[in-house]
Protein backbone atom coordinates (compact mmCIF):
# COMPACT_ATOMS: atom_id res chain seq x y z
CA UNK A 1 0.00 0.00 0.00
CA UNK A 2 3.41 2.24 0.76
CA UNK A 3 4.27 1.89 -2.81
CA UNK A 4 0.87 2.35 -4.15
CA UNK A 5 0.97 5.61 -2.32
CA UNK A 6 4.07 6.57 -3.14
CA UNK A 7 3.56 6.14 -7.24
CA UNK A 8 0.11 7.52 -7.13
CA UNK A 9 1.45 10.46 -5.96
CA UNK A 10 4.41 10.54 -8.37
CA UNK A 11 1.87 9.93 -11.65
CA UNK A 12 -0.47 12.83 -10.24
CA UNK A 13 2.21 15.60 -10.66
CA UNK A 14 2.55 14.39 -14.44
CA UNK A 15 -0.84 16.35 -15.10
CA UNK A 16 0.28 19.13 -12.87
CA UNK A 17 3.33 19.91 -14.41
CA UNK A 18 2.13 20.29 -17.93
CA UNK A 19 -0.87 22.23 -15.98
CA UNK A 20 1.71 24.15 -14.72
CA UNK A 21 3.90 24.64 -17.84
CA UNK A 22 0.79 26.03 -20.14
CA UNK A 23 -0.43 28.01 -17.54
CA UNK A 24 3.14 29.82 -17.09
CA UNK A 25 3.53 29.93 -21.12
CA UNK A 26 0.15 31.84 -21.26
CA UNK A 27 1.33 33.79 -18.35
CA UNK A 28 4.37 34.95 -19.91
CA UNK A 29 3.29 35.60 -23.04
CA UNK A 30 -0.03 37.69 -21.87
CA UNK A 31 2.52 39.19 -19.66
CA UNK A 32 5.12 40.05 -22.69
CA UNK A 33 2.69 41.49 -24.85
CA UNK A 34 1.48 44.38 -22.04
CA UNK A 35 5.36 45.03 -21.76
CA UNK A 36 6.01 45.07 -26.03
CA UNK A 37 2.89 47.66 -26.22
CA UNK A 38 4.41 49.82 -23.52
CA UNK A 39 7.40 50.03 -25.67
CA UNK A 40 9.69 47.21 -23.92
CA UNK A 41 9.30 43.13 -23.41
CA UNK A 42 11.35 40.17 -25.21
CA UNK A 43 11.41 39.72 -28.98
CA UNK A 44 12.16 36.16 -28.32
CA UNK A 45 8.50 35.70 -27.56
CA UNK A 46 7.32 37.97 -30.01
CA UNK A 47 4.14 40.22 -28.83
CA UNK A 48 1.95 37.25 -29.73
CA UNK A 49 -1.65 38.71 -28.05
CA UNK A 50 -3.51 35.88 -26.10
CA UNK A 51 -5.98 35.53 -29.18
CA UNK A 52 -3.62 34.32 -31.30
CA UNK A 53 -2.47 31.25 -29.06
CA UNK A 54 -6.67 30.73 -28.44
CA UNK A 55 -7.36 27.23 -30.17
CA UNK A 56 -11.03 28.60 -29.84
CA UNK A 57 -10.56 31.73 -32.16
CA UNK A 58 -10.01 29.33 -34.88
CA UNK A 59 -13.08 28.14 -34.07
CA UNK A 60 -15.27 30.99 -34.08
CA UNK A 61 -13.04 32.45 -37.43
CA UNK A 62 -13.77 29.04 -39.84
CA UNK A 63 -17.54 30.84 -40.88
CA UNK A 64 -16.21 33.99 -41.42
CA UNK A 65 -12.92 32.66 -43.11
CA UNK A 66 -15.28 30.11 -45.26
CA UNK A 67 -17.73 33.09 -46.43
CA UNK A 68 -15.52 36.50 -46.72
CA UNK A 69 -12.23 34.53 -46.79
CA UNK A 70 -11.33 36.82 -44.02
CA UNK A 71 -10.17 35.73 -40.13
CA UNK A 72 -11.86 37.20 -37.19
CA UNK A 73 -10.84 40.59 -35.83
CA UNK A 74 -7.61 40.23 -33.87
CA UNK A 75 -7.45 36.46 -34.75
CA UNK A 76 -4.32 34.91 -36.94
CA UNK A 77 -3.48 31.86 -38.61
CA UNK A 78 -1.69 30.55 -35.33
CA UNK A 79 -5.33 30.39 -33.82
CA UNK A 80 -6.40 28.16 -36.77
CA UNK A 81 -3.05 25.77 -36.55
CA UNK A 82 -3.59 25.49 -33.08
CA UNK A 83 -7.44 24.35 -33.06
CA UNK A 84 -5.90 21.89 -35.51
CA UNK A 85 -3.80 20.22 -33.31
CA UNK A 86 -6.40 20.13 -30.34
CA UNK A 87 -9.09 18.83 -32.34
CA UNK A 88 -6.16 15.38 -33.20
CA UNK A 89 -5.51 15.27 -29.72
CA UNK A 90 -9.02 15.09 -28.71
CA UNK A 91 -9.70 12.57 -31.84
CA UNK A 92 -6.84 10.87 -30.35
CA UNK A 93 -7.45 11.15 -26.46
CA UNK A 94 -10.75 13.08 -26.27
CA UNK A 95 -10.51 16.57 -24.65
CA UNK A 96 -6.99 16.65 -23.28
CA UNK A 97 -7.04 20.34 -23.59
CA UNK A 98 -9.68 20.52 -21.15
CA UNK A 99 -8.26 18.81 -18.26
CA UNK A 100 -4.14 19.38 -19.04
CA UNK A 101 -3.78 21.91 -20.78
CA UNK A 102 -6.17 24.63 -20.53
CA UNK A 103 -4.95 27.66 -18.08
CA UNK A 104 -8.50 28.72 -16.65
CA UNK A 105 -8.83 24.57 -16.45
CA UNK A 106 -5.83 24.72 -13.98
CA UNK A 107 -6.41 28.17 -12.52
CA UNK A 108 -9.83 26.22 -10.92
CA UNK A 109 -8.31 23.56 -9.95
CA UNK A 110 -5.82 25.14 -7.71
CA UNK A 111 -8.55 26.90 -6.05
CA UNK A 112 -10.80 23.33 -6.11
CA UNK A 113 -7.69 22.26 -3.64
CA UNK A 114 -8.76 25.09 -1.01
CA UNK A 115 -12.51 23.71 -1.45
CA UNK A 116 -11.40 20.29 -0.87
CA UNK A 117 -9.66 21.47 1.91
CA UNK A 118 -12.59 23.50 3.61
CA UNK A 119 -14.87 21.03 2.82
CA UNK A 120 -13.43 17.58 2.42
CA UNK A 121 -15.87 14.54 1.08
CA UNK A 122 -19.14 17.34 0.75
CA UNK A 123 -16.95 19.26 -2.13
CA UNK A 124 -18.27 18.83 -5.57
CA UNK A 125 -21.75 17.25 -4.31
CA UNK A 126 -23.27 20.84 -3.22
CA UNK A 127 -25.76 21.28 -6.94
CA UNK A 128 -28.06 18.80 -6.69
CA UNK A 129 -28.16 16.05 -9.19
CA UNK A 130 -31.17 17.14 -11.29
CA UNK A 131 -30.17 20.97 -11.88
CA UNK A 132 -26.85 19.65 -12.34
CA UNK A 133 -27.83 17.58 -15.56
CA UNK A 134 -30.20 20.29 -16.31
CA UNK A 135 -27.30 23.00 -15.95
CA UNK A 136 -24.88 20.64 -17.85
CA UNK A 137 -26.81 22.10 -21.48
CA UNK A 138 -25.93 25.03 -20.86
CA UNK A 139 -22.72 25.70 -22.52
CA UNK A 140 -23.77 24.40 -25.35
CA UNK A 141 -26.17 26.93 -25.42
CA UNK A 142 -22.99 29.63 -25.37
CA UNK A 143 -21.64 27.53 -28.01
CA UNK A 144 -24.10 28.11 -30.56
CA UNK A 145 -24.48 31.94 -29.00
CA UNK A 146 -20.73 32.09 -29.58
CA UNK A 147 -20.45 30.86 -33.12
CA UNK A 148 -23.95 32.55 -34.12
CA UNK A 149 -22.61 36.18 -33.09
CA UNK A 150 -19.17 36.06 -34.24
CA UNK A 151 -20.52 35.13 -37.51
CA UNK A 152 -22.62 37.64 -37.56
CA UNK A 153 -21.02 40.24 -36.36
CA UNK A 154 -16.80 38.97 -37.86
CA UNK A 155 -16.27 40.43 -34.31
CA UNK A 156 -14.69 38.32 -31.30
CA UNK A 157 -17.68 39.68 -28.90
CA UNK A 158 -17.17 36.30 -26.38
CA UNK A 159 -14.12 38.19 -25.37
CA UNK A 160 -16.24 41.00 -23.66
CA UNK A 161 -17.56 37.63 -21.21
CA UNK A 162 -14.18 35.36 -21.25
CA UNK A 163 -12.92 35.07 -18.06
CA UNK A 164 -10.29 33.27 -19.38
CA UNK A 165 -9.28 36.39 -21.32
CA UNK A 166 -9.81 38.58 -17.80
CA UNK A 167 -7.49 36.17 -15.82
CA UNK A 168 -4.68 36.72 -18.08
CA UNK A 169 -5.27 40.53 -19.07
CA UNK A 170 -6.92 42.15 -15.80
CA UNK A 171 -4.20 44.44 -15.31
CA UNK A 172 -4.36 46.13 -18.51
CA UNK A 173 -7.57 47.97 -18.36
CA UNK A 174 -8.72 45.74 -21.82
CA UNK A 175 -11.06 43.47 -19.95
CA UNK A 176 -15.03 44.17 -19.91
CA UNK A 177 -16.38 44.56 -16.48
CA UNK A 178 -19.01 41.63 -17.37
CA UNK A 179 -15.80 39.07 -18.13
CA UNK A 180 -13.86 40.43 -14.56
CA UNK A 181 -17.31 39.52 -12.71
CA UNK A 182 -17.52 36.37 -14.82
CA UNK A 183 -14.27 35.66 -13.40
CA UNK A 184 -14.39 36.11 -10.05
CA UNK A 185 -17.87 34.00 -9.73
CA UNK A 186 -15.90 31.13 -11.22
CA UNK A 187 -13.03 31.35 -9.03
CA UNK A 188 -15.73 31.84 -6.55
CA UNK A 189 -17.78 28.88 -7.54
CA UNK A 190 -14.64 26.57 -7.91
CA UNK A 191 -14.88 26.54 -3.72
CA UNK A 192 -17.87 24.99 -3.65
CA UNK A 193 -18.02 22.65 -7.51
CA UNK A 194 -14.86 21.27 -9.20
CA UNK A 195 -14.38 23.16 -12.27
CA UNK A 196 -17.91 25.54 -12.82
CA UNK A 197 -17.09 27.38 -16.12
CA UNK A 198 -15.92 24.02 -17.55
CA UNK A 199 -18.93 22.37 -16.22
CA UNK A 200 -22.06 24.64 -17.18
CA UNK A 201 -20.78 27.33 -19.24
CA UNK A 202 -17.66 26.51 -21.73
CA UNK A 203 -18.47 27.03 -25.35
CA UNK A 204 -15.13 25.40 -25.89
CA UNK A 205 -15.50 22.14 -24.05
CA UNK A 206 -19.00 21.99 -25.10
CA UNK A 207 -17.28 21.25 -28.38
CA UNK A 208 -14.48 19.14 -27.56
CA UNK A 209 -16.91 16.89 -25.52
CA UNK A 210 -18.10 15.53 -28.19
CA UNK A 211 -14.32 14.10 -29.24
CA UNK A 212 -15.73 12.05 -25.99
CA UNK A 213 -17.71 9.89 -28.56
CA UNK A 214 -15.46 9.15 -31.56
CA UNK A 215 -11.71 9.26 -29.39
CA UNK A 216 -9.62 6.30 -30.30
CA UNK A 217 -7.93 5.89 -26.94
CA UNK A 218 -10.72 5.25 -24.36
CA UNK A 219 -11.40 4.62 -21.04
CA UNK A 220 -12.34 1.34 -19.92
CA UNK A 221 -13.52 -0.03 -16.48
CA UNK A 222 -12.70 -3.85 -15.92
CA UNK A 223 -16.14 -5.21 -14.36
CA UNK A 224 -14.36 -8.38 -13.38
CA UNK A 225 -11.83 -7.02 -11.03
CA UNK A 226 -13.79 -3.54 -10.04
CA UNK A 227 -13.80 -3.69 -5.89
CA UNK A 228 -17.11 -1.17 -6.23
CA UNK A 229 -14.48 1.31 -4.08
CA UNK A 230 -16.23 3.98 -5.41
CA UNK A 231 -12.73 5.92 -5.57
CA UNK A 232 -13.16 6.62 -9.10
CA UNK A 233 -16.04 8.54 -9.13
CA UNK A 234 -14.82 10.40 -6.06
CA UNK A 235 -12.43 11.53 -8.13
CA UNK A 236 -13.72 12.27 -11.26
CA UNK A 237 -14.03 16.32 -11.05
CA UNK A 238 -16.75 16.29 -13.32
CA UNK A 239 -18.82 13.74 -11.74
CA UNK A 240 -19.02 11.08 -13.96
CA UNK A 241 -20.51 7.89 -12.60
CA UNK A 242 -17.15 5.99 -13.66
CA UNK A 243 -17.87 3.24 -10.92
CA UNK A 244 -21.19 1.73 -12.94
CA UNK A 245 -19.79 2.38 -16.40
CA UNK A 246 -17.93 0.18 -18.53
CA UNK A 247 -16.59 2.38 -20.98
CA UNK A 248 -16.32 6.29 -20.44
CA UNK A 249 -17.46 7.69 -23.73
CA UNK A 250 -19.71 10.80 -21.52
CA UNK A 251 -19.90 14.06 -23.20
CA UNK A 252 -18.53 16.09 -20.15
CA UNK A 253 -15.25 13.57 -19.54
CA UNK A 254 -12.40 15.61 -19.39
CA UNK A 255 -10.12 13.35 -19.81
CA UNK A 256 -8.13 14.31 -16.86
CA UNK A 257 -7.49 10.53 -16.38
CA UNK A 258 -7.40 10.87 -12.67
CA UNK A 259 -9.83 7.53 -12.58
CA UNK A 260 -7.83 5.45 -14.14
CA UNK A 261 -6.03 2.63 -11.69
CA UNK A 262 -2.58 4.53 -12.64
CA UNK A 263 -3.98 7.65 -10.53
CA UNK A 264 -6.58 6.90 -7.90
CA UNK A 265 -8.44 3.37 -8.75
CA UNK A 266 -6.46 0.84 -5.93
CA UNK A 267 -6.82 -2.19 -8.35
CA UNK A 268 -4.23 -2.95 -11.13
CA UNK A 269 -5.41 -2.77 -14.68
CA UNK A 270 -8.81 -1.95 -13.96
CA UNK A 271 -9.69 1.63 -14.90
CA UNK A 272 -7.49 1.99 -18.25
CA UNK A 273 -6.65 3.97 -21.26
CA UNK A 274 -6.57 1.63 -24.28
CA UNK A 275 -6.93 1.27 -27.95
CA UNK A 276 -8.24 -1.44 -29.89
CA UNK A 277 -9.28 -3.85 -26.88
CA UNK A 278 -12.53 -4.03 -24.56
CA UNK B 1 -2.62 -1.10 -26.54
CA UNK B 2 -2.86 0.98 -23.26
CA UNK B 3 -1.21 4.10 -22.48
CA UNK B 4 -0.01 5.09 -19.25
CA UNK B 5 -0.18 8.87 -17.93
CA UNK B 6 3.20 10.31 -18.29
CA UNK B 7 2.97 8.68 -22.04
CA UNK B 8 -0.10 11.20 -22.36
CA UNK B 9 1.61 13.97 -20.96
CA UNK B 10 4.19 13.31 -23.82
CA UNK B 11 2.48 12.76 -26.79
CA UNK B 12 0.22 16.05 -25.99
CA UNK B 13 3.17 18.34 -25.80
CA UNK B 14 5.37 16.99 -28.74
CA UNK B 15 2.21 17.09 -30.80
CA UNK B 16 1.43 20.42 -29.52
CA UNK B 17 5.08 21.61 -30.22
CA UNK B 18 5.60 19.55 -33.42
CA UNK B 19 2.62 20.36 -34.99
CA UNK B 20 3.70 24.37 -34.25
CA UNK B 21 7.23 23.45 -35.58
CA UNK B 22 5.91 21.96 -38.95
CA UNK B 23 3.29 25.04 -39.17
CA UNK B 24 6.12 27.40 -38.64
CA UNK B 25 8.18 25.38 -41.52
CA UNK B 26 5.18 25.67 -43.78
CA UNK B 27 4.64 29.67 -42.40
CA UNK B 28 1.43 29.14 -41.25
CA UNK B 29 2.50 30.33 -37.67
CA UNK B 30 1.30 33.65 -37.92
CA UNK B 31 0.48 35.58 -34.26
CA UNK B 32 -0.30 39.10 -35.67
CA UNK B 33 -1.02 41.31 -38.71
CA UNK B 34 1.65 41.79 -41.54
CA UNK B 35 0.97 45.39 -41.05
CA UNK B 36 0.71 45.84 -45.03
CA UNK B 37 -1.42 48.99 -45.49
CA UNK B 38 -3.69 48.31 -48.64
CA UNK B 39 -2.30 49.55 -52.25
CA UNK B 40 -3.89 52.50 -54.02
CA UNK B 41 -5.52 50.63 -57.33
CA UNK B 42 -6.31 54.05 -59.56
CA UNK B 43 -5.02 57.40 -59.57
CA UNK B 44 -1.46 58.80 -58.46
CA UNK B 45 0.12 56.44 -57.59
CA UNK B 46 -1.90 53.41 -58.08
CA UNK B 47 -0.10 50.32 -57.15
CA UNK B 48 2.05 51.92 -54.41
CA UNK B 49 1.04 51.33 -50.44
CA UNK B 50 -1.95 53.80 -49.84
CA UNK B 51 -0.86 56.25 -46.91
CA UNK B 52 -4.63 56.48 -45.83
CA UNK B 53 -4.30 53.17 -44.30
CA UNK B 54 -1.73 53.73 -41.88
CA UNK B 55 -3.15 52.71 -38.87
CA UNK B 56 -2.64 53.56 -35.12
CA UNK B 57 -0.52 50.74 -34.27
CA UNK B 58 1.82 50.55 -36.83
CA UNK B 59 5.27 51.78 -35.45
CA UNK B 60 7.65 54.30 -36.83
CA UNK B 61 9.95 51.53 -37.22
CA UNK B 62 6.72 49.81 -39.94
CA UNK B 63 5.87 53.05 -41.31
CA UNK B 64 9.26 53.74 -42.21
CA UNK B 65 9.98 50.03 -43.57
CA UNK B 66 6.61 49.81 -45.49
CA UNK B 67 7.01 53.66 -47.12
CA UNK B 68 11.06 53.43 -47.58
CA UNK B 69 11.29 56.70 -45.85
CA UNK B 70 14.11 57.46 -43.78
CA UNK B 71 12.67 57.11 -40.11
CA UNK B 72 15.16 59.70 -39.17
CA UNK B 73 12.64 62.50 -41.25
CA UNK B 74 9.67 60.75 -39.38
CA UNK B 75 11.53 61.46 -35.94
CA UNK B 76 12.34 65.11 -36.71
CA UNK B 77 9.06 66.36 -38.49
CA UNK B 78 6.86 64.52 -35.10
CA UNK B 79 9.49 65.07 -32.69
CA UNK B 80 10.34 61.94 -31.59
CA UNK B 81 13.54 62.07 -30.07
CA UNK B 82 16.10 59.58 -31.78
CA UNK B 83 16.15 57.43 -34.05
CA UNK B 84 16.32 54.39 -31.80
CA UNK B 85 13.55 55.76 -29.30
CA UNK B 86 11.14 56.50 -32.75
CA UNK B 87 11.58 53.19 -33.83
CA UNK B 88 8.82 51.41 -30.81
CA UNK B 89 6.65 54.57 -31.43
CA UNK B 90 3.22 53.60 -32.38
CA UNK B 91 1.48 56.25 -34.69
CA UNK B 92 -2.00 56.59 -32.30
CA UNK B 93 1.19 57.47 -29.60
CA UNK B 94 1.15 61.17 -31.28
CA UNK B 95 -2.36 62.21 -29.76
CA UNK B 96 -0.67 61.35 -26.04
CA UNK B 97 2.59 62.89 -27.29
CA UNK B 98 1.50 65.96 -27.92
CA UNK B 99 -1.58 66.11 -25.98
CA UNK B 100 -4.66 68.13 -25.75
CA UNK B 101 -4.31 71.26 -28.41
CA UNK B 102 -6.38 74.50 -28.44
CA UNK B 103 -9.70 74.37 -30.20
CA UNK B 104 -9.86 70.52 -30.37
CA UNK B 105 -7.20 70.41 -32.88
CA UNK B 106 -5.30 67.06 -32.40
CA UNK B 107 -1.91 65.49 -33.79
CA UNK B 108 -2.43 61.84 -34.43
CA UNK B 109 -2.64 59.14 -37.06
CA UNK B 110 -4.16 61.15 -39.24
CA UNK B 111 -1.38 63.61 -39.34
CA UNK B 112 1.38 60.83 -40.00
CA UNK B 113 -0.98 59.64 -42.90
CA UNK B 114 -1.66 62.78 -44.73
CA UNK B 115 2.62 63.41 -43.72
CA UNK B 116 4.01 60.16 -45.83
CA UNK B 117 0.66 60.87 -48.53
CA UNK B 118 3.18 64.54 -48.83
CA UNK B 119 6.53 62.82 -48.74
CA UNK B 120 5.66 60.34 -51.27
CA UNK B 121 3.58 63.06 -53.53
CA UNK B 122 0.64 61.25 -53.39
CA UNK B 123 -3.19 62.82 -53.28
CA UNK B 124 -4.69 64.66 -50.67
CA UNK B 125 -7.46 65.66 -51.44
CA UNK B 126 -10.21 65.07 -48.49
CA UNK B 127 -7.68 64.94 -45.75
CA UNK B 128 -7.97 68.08 -43.19
CA UNK B 129 -5.57 66.45 -40.78
CA UNK B 130 -3.36 69.23 -38.50
CA UNK B 131 0.39 68.44 -38.94
CA UNK B 132 3.10 70.30 -36.41
CA UNK B 133 5.29 72.82 -37.64
CA UNK B 134 8.08 70.63 -37.44
CA UNK B 135 6.53 68.26 -40.09
CA UNK B 136 5.81 70.95 -42.33
CA UNK B 137 9.45 72.60 -42.24
CA UNK B 138 10.76 68.66 -43.12
CA UNK B 139 8.16 68.49 -45.86
CA UNK B 140 9.27 71.77 -47.44
CA UNK B 141 13.07 71.08 -46.47
CA UNK B 142 12.96 68.15 -48.82
CA UNK B 143 10.91 69.60 -51.71
CA UNK B 144 10.71 73.69 -51.85
CA UNK B 145 8.81 73.05 -54.80
CA UNK B 146 5.72 70.93 -53.90
CA UNK B 147 2.35 71.78 -55.77
CA UNK B 148 -0.37 74.61 -55.32
CA UNK B 149 -2.73 72.46 -53.48
CA UNK B 150 0.43 70.76 -51.02
CA UNK B 151 1.10 74.07 -50.41
CA UNK B 152 -2.08 75.51 -49.49
CA UNK B 153 -2.62 72.83 -47.60
CA UNK B 154 0.52 73.13 -45.37
CA UNK B 155 -0.30 76.98 -45.10
CA UNK B 156 -3.62 76.10 -43.46
CA UNK B 157 -3.21 72.44 -41.38
CA UNK B 158 0.09 73.47 -39.39
CA UNK B 159 -0.12 74.33 -35.97
CA UNK B 160 2.47 75.37 -33.65
CA UNK B 161 2.30 71.98 -31.59
CA UNK B 162 5.36 70.24 -29.50
CA UNK B 163 6.08 67.09 -28.24
CA UNK B 164 6.02 66.12 -24.97
CA UNK B 165 8.64 63.72 -25.57
CA UNK B 166 7.01 61.36 -23.07
CA UNK B 167 6.26 57.53 -24.27
CA UNK B 168 2.39 57.90 -23.21
CA UNK B 169 1.04 54.59 -20.71
CA UNK B 170 -0.76 52.10 -22.61
CA UNK B 171 -4.30 53.09 -23.01
CA UNK B 172 -7.59 51.57 -21.47
CA UNK B 173 -8.60 50.62 -25.41
CA UNK B 174 -5.17 49.91 -27.43
CA UNK B 175 -7.38 48.30 -30.93
CA UNK B 176 -9.95 51.26 -30.75
CA UNK B 177 -9.45 54.40 -32.14
CA UNK B 178 -12.72 56.04 -31.08
CA UNK B 179 -16.04 55.48 -33.60
CA UNK B 180 -14.19 55.64 -36.35
CA UNK B 181 -13.66 53.36 -39.32
CA UNK B 182 -10.02 51.69 -39.38
CA UNK B 183 -8.43 48.82 -41.23
CA UNK B 184 -10.40 46.02 -39.18
CA UNK B 185 -13.48 47.37 -39.09
CA UNK B 186 -16.49 45.19 -39.88
CA UNK B 187 -19.43 46.31 -41.74
CA UNK B 188 -21.70 45.38 -38.30
CA UNK B 189 -19.44 47.64 -36.73
CA UNK B 190 -20.12 50.41 -39.03
CA UNK B 191 -23.73 49.80 -38.62
CA UNK B 192 -23.49 49.93 -34.91
CA UNK B 193 -22.06 52.92 -35.62
CA UNK B 194 -25.31 54.43 -36.75
CA UNK B 195 -24.65 54.13 -40.80
CA UNK B 196 -27.52 52.70 -41.97
CA UNK B 197 -27.29 50.20 -44.86
CA UNK B 198 -28.87 52.29 -47.25
CA UNK B 199 -25.99 54.83 -46.75
CA UNK B 200 -23.23 52.04 -46.81
CA UNK B 201 -25.17 50.57 -50.32
CA UNK B 202 -24.66 54.41 -51.58
CA UNK B 203 -21.11 54.96 -50.61
CA UNK B 204 -19.81 51.39 -51.59
CA UNK B 205 -22.12 51.58 -54.85
CA UNK B 206 -23.40 48.21 -54.59
CA UNK B 207 -25.18 45.67 -52.57
CA UNK B 208 -25.21 45.61 -48.78
CA UNK B 209 -21.72 43.05 -48.44
CA UNK B 210 -21.67 40.13 -45.21
CA UNK B 211 -21.73 41.98 -42.05
CA UNK B 212 -18.72 39.77 -40.39
CA UNK B 213 -16.88 40.89 -43.59
CA UNK B 214 -14.17 43.99 -43.07
CA UNK B 215 -14.38 47.26 -44.85
CA UNK B 216 -10.94 46.69 -46.14
CA UNK B 217 -11.60 43.27 -47.55
CA UNK B 218 -14.65 44.31 -49.28
CA UNK B 219 -12.98 47.37 -50.87
CA UNK B 220 -9.72 45.16 -52.09
CA UNK B 221 -12.09 42.89 -53.64
CA UNK B 222 -14.29 45.24 -55.56
CA UNK B 223 -11.60 47.27 -56.48
CA UNK B 224 -12.81 50.44 -54.50
CA UNK B 225 -10.37 52.45 -52.83
CA UNK B 226 -10.39 52.02 -49.31
CA UNK B 227 -9.62 55.52 -47.95
CA UNK B 228 -12.09 57.12 -49.92
CA UNK B 229 -14.90 54.55 -48.47
CA UNK B 230 -13.51 55.19 -45.31
CA UNK B 231 -13.61 58.61 -45.44
CA UNK B 232 -17.14 58.64 -46.95
CA UNK B 233 -18.12 55.93 -43.94
CA UNK B 234 -16.32 58.79 -41.12
CA UNK B 235 -18.04 61.48 -42.38
CA UNK B 236 -21.72 60.00 -41.41
CA UNK B 237 -20.55 58.69 -38.53
CA UNK B 238 -18.94 62.13 -37.46
CA UNK B 239 -20.80 64.73 -39.01
S1 LIG C 1 -14.20 10.10 -16.16
FE1 LIG C 1 -12.05 9.94 -15.54
S2 LIG C 1 -10.95 10.96 -17.21
FE2 LIG C 1 -13.08 11.59 -17.42
S3 LIG C 1 -13.22 13.51 -16.26
FE3 LIG C 1 -13.77 11.86 -14.82
S4 LIG C 1 -11.84 11.35 -13.80
FE4 LIG C 1 -11.29 12.55 -15.63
Amino acid sequence: MEKKGRSMKKKWRIRNVVQLGFFLLISVIAINKYFVENGSGSSILSSASLHSVCPFGGVVSIYNLLTVGDYVQKIHSSALVLMGLVFLLSILLGPVFCGWICPLGTFQEWIGKLGKRIFKKRYNLFVPKRLDGFMRYFRILVLVWVIYITAKTGLLVFTNVDPYYALFNFWTGEVAIQALVILVLTAIGALFVERPWCKYLCPYGALLGFANSIKIFKIYRDENTCISCDLCNQSCPMNIDVANSKKISQLQCISCFECSSESTCPVPETVEIKWGEK
Amino acid sequence: MKLKNNQIGVLIVIILIGGIYIAKGFDLWVTESDKIPVKLSEGIGAGSYDPFDIRGSYSFEEISDVFEMDITLLAEAFQLGDVEEAKGIKSKDLESLYGELEDDIEIGNESVQVFVAIMKELDISGSDAMLPVSAVQVLLAENPNRSEEVLTYLESHQVEAYSNGAIPEIEAQTDSEGLKVNGNTTFSQVIDFGVSKQEIEAIIGGKMPPENQSVRSYCTENGLSFSEVKEALNTLIMP
